[in-house]
């Protein structure tokens, strides 16, 4: 029994930091004005969706723009589309920021703070995997240079499902 | 006036009144969501804005007044006239 | 059960991604921050200049380090806690940390000329355990021609998962060795006169702190620090002295002046118990981005020194770069128990306390600073310029005022 509760405590360890497996579950659908017109989740069927939340103060998001942006470039002809969802109240900010670090991927403004709550955000960043059938396949807080090649594993495999 | 000080803080930190500061804002305590927190990101908000700054006066005044401590620990002594 | 295989799939996966990626180049910033200070005393006393080089760098994405590194030049003349008497039985003395030549100004020795240069070197390695956990490591010396000092240091933060709390915790211990440029330490409450020398001192120091910082709401953030330091072994200054004397009125001009008979070297306790309760708080308010820092430490130790410290900071923006902080300090402590001005006796053997020490800096006193400081951005960082004013005022030491000025430039790189 000691045994049992120590063993499934370790895999709680291994598996709680890094990344959440979650089970079949809808992406809540949003629908932002951003870069390239009105973004809705709804509009991206049958498309892996990668939805990162953002702001220019958070200092871990700028150094995962550097990796969506390889990301989309890579993958975009398999049918993956990344959406940041940028959550500064001031949108001066979020140009400035965008200037110094373009993004190459689809930028929805939400400077009301709508669907953080909806996607109960806990850390900046976050970003969210949604699967070709619409579903949250993970959730993976914060961002460090070493999990990049964990996080492109995901993508591939969700990409890799038809 | 140390104790009340220390009194104010602990009682902001433990509950949720509200005060207003000199300009007439309403200072009450409340949830910050992780999407809200660009003021408390700001390098002027941080607990120790000056890192160089405050090693400097921690010294000076280590050196001229027989208290220390209260900030951290570590850092080394000296034979200060 | 397949819900529990996709997760081992998925742990397995990050493990050796982890491991198959440990190699991988992390954008590797060092970054170097530099400061110079001038501090100077008023008539003459202590004049530092310090400069600091402070290097921050990623060793990888969980792992910072940082290497403080100071270089202190000092000189100037010192009070030695002597009386400043018209008469005096005392010929010659030692001087004080570092002396290199005694002042010769009429019948008594009461400052003493010294200058010394300290070297400070401190590391830290800071390890992030996971996403809410951090350790530190530090490692410190500082070594001056009268004084070693050796420090080891770990410290722990923890946040809670909403990020809107941190607890801190860290140890650190220290260990002093202090002695005379030209010898040992003198010993305590022996004549001046007789030279008895013993050997270094040894102090061990064990520093505790535990903390909790906390934000408020979307423009406020504070902090709450106990810390608790405990040291055993020697604590008296190798150079300080003490009078024993007594007030004669002068028959012609009515004046009292202090007539000396013999100086004794200071002897303070072997072992000092110190606490300190610390906040502070961060706030910003108004339209242009104002920030309030407070501070309150309140501190109170075993050689009945209590002592109360407010620090106050207002930044008021010129410019989207530039900006303009006048700060205000209070310090207020009470003397310890065996401060004396001096043993006031005219006995040729006179009876001595355990304890004594005539050092101003343990005298019941006020200490006020007032400063400004500029900033502003230039291309990739920060530069500061601040200057400050302090005046210290105590109440029975021999030299009753200290006033300083501190001058400080910094340059600071900034990350985005």
């Amino acid at each position: 029994m000691f045994y049992m509760v120590r063993k499934s405590f370790v895999l709680f360890i291994l598996l709680f930091p890094l990344s959440h497996q979650l089970q079949a579950q809808k992406a809540p659908n949003f629908s932002l004005k951003g870069n390239t017109g009105q973004i809705s989740l709804s509009s991206y069927k049958n498309k892996v969706v990668y939805v990162d939340f953002w702001a220019s103060w958070c200092k871990p998001c700028r150094k995962s723009f550097p990796f969506m942006n390889e990301m989309q470039q890579r993958y975009a002809s398999k049918g993956l589309q990344i959406i940041g969802i940028n959550l500064d109240t001031d949108q001066s900010a979020a140009a400035a920021f965008l200037k110094k670090n373009p993004a190459k991927f689809t930028i929805a403004y939400d400077p009301e703070g709508k669907t953080p709550g909806m996607y109960k955000l806990k850390v900046m960043p976050t970003s969210y995997l949604i699967d070709r059938r619409g579903n949250l396949i993970n959730v993976h807080r914060g961002f460090k240079e070493d999990q990049k090649h964990e996080l492109e594993m995901l993508l591939k495999k969700a990409l890799d499902k038809k | 006036m140390k104790s009340l000080l220390t009194l104010c803080i602990i009682s902001i930190s433990l509950s949720g009144c509200s005060f207003y500061n000199a300009t007439g804002e309403a200072f009450t305590v409340e949830n910050v969501e992780p999407w809200q927190r660009d003021i408390l990101a700001r390098d002027d908000m941080q607990l120790d804005p000056d890192v160089m700054r405050t090693f400097a006066d921690e010294h000076i005044y280590f050196s001229k007044e027989a208290s220390t401590g209260g900030r951290g620990v570590g850092g080394g002594g000296c034979g200060c006239n | 059960m397949k819900n529990i295989k996709n997760k081992l799939s998925i742990a397995s996966c990050t493990l050796l991604g982890g491991v198959s990626h440990q190699a991988q180049a992390v954008e590797n910033s060092w970054d170097l921050d530099s400061s110079f200070l001038y501090y100077d005393e008023a008539d003459g006393r202590v004049s530092v200049k310090k400069a600091m080089a402070f290097l921050t760098g990623d060793l990888s994405a969980e792992d910072t380090v940082n290497v403080n590194l100071v270089l202190d030049t000092m000189s100037g003349a010192t009070p030695t806690g002597a009386v400043r008497s018209k008469t005096s039985g005392v010929s010659s003395f030692t001087g004080a940390s570092g002396a290199s030549s005694t002042i010769d100004g009429g019948a008594s020795v009461d400052r003493v000329n010294f200058s010394d240069t300290r070297l400070g070197i401190a590391l830290t390695w800071s390890h992030s355990l996971d996403r809410l956990s951090t350790i530190s490591y530090g490692g410190s010396l500082s070594v001056e021609k009268d004084y070693q000092s050796y420090g080891l240091s770990i410290n722990y933060n923890q946040d809670t998962d909403d990020r809107l709390t941190t607890y801190s915790a860290g140890f650190a211990s220290t260990y002093d060795i202090i002695y005379r440029k030209t010898d040992g330490t003198p010993e305590p409450l022996s004549n001046v006169q007789d030279n008895s020398i013993f050997s270094d001192g040894e102090r061990y120091s064990y520093d505790l702190l535990v903390g909790v910082s906390k934000v408020l709401n979307r423009k406020t953030i504070g902090q709450l620090n106990y810390t608790m330091s405990y040291s055993d072994g020697y604590h008296t200054d190798p150079y300080k002295v003490i009078s024993q004397s007594i007030l004669v009125q002068d028959t012609d001009t009515g004046a009292y002046s202090w007539s000396e008979f013999q100086r004794y070297y200071e002897s303070r306790p072997e072992s000092r118990f110190r606490h300190a309760i610390f906040t502070s708080m961060a706030h910003q308010y108004g339209e242009s981005g104002e920030t309030i820092h407070a501070a309150y430490r309140f501190y109170t130790d075993d050689w009945g020194i209590s002592s109360n410290t407010i620090d106050l900071n207002h930044r008021t923006p010129l410019s989207d770069i530039s900006y303009i902080e006048p700060h205000f300090r209070y310090y207020q402590q009470s003397a310890a128990d065996f401060f004396l001005h001096s043993i006031v006796d005219d006995s040729p053997t006179p009876e001595l306390p355990e304890f004594a020490s005539a050092d101003y800096r343990l005298d019941e006193g006020v200490g006020l600073t007032l400063g400004l400081e500029y900033g502003t951005r230039i291309s990739e960082g920060r530069f500061r310029v601040r200057a400050e004013y302090i005046n210290w005022q105590y109440e029975e030491a021999e030299y009753n005022e200290t006033k300083a000025i501190v001058l400080q430039v910094s340059y600071q790189k900034l990350f985005d």
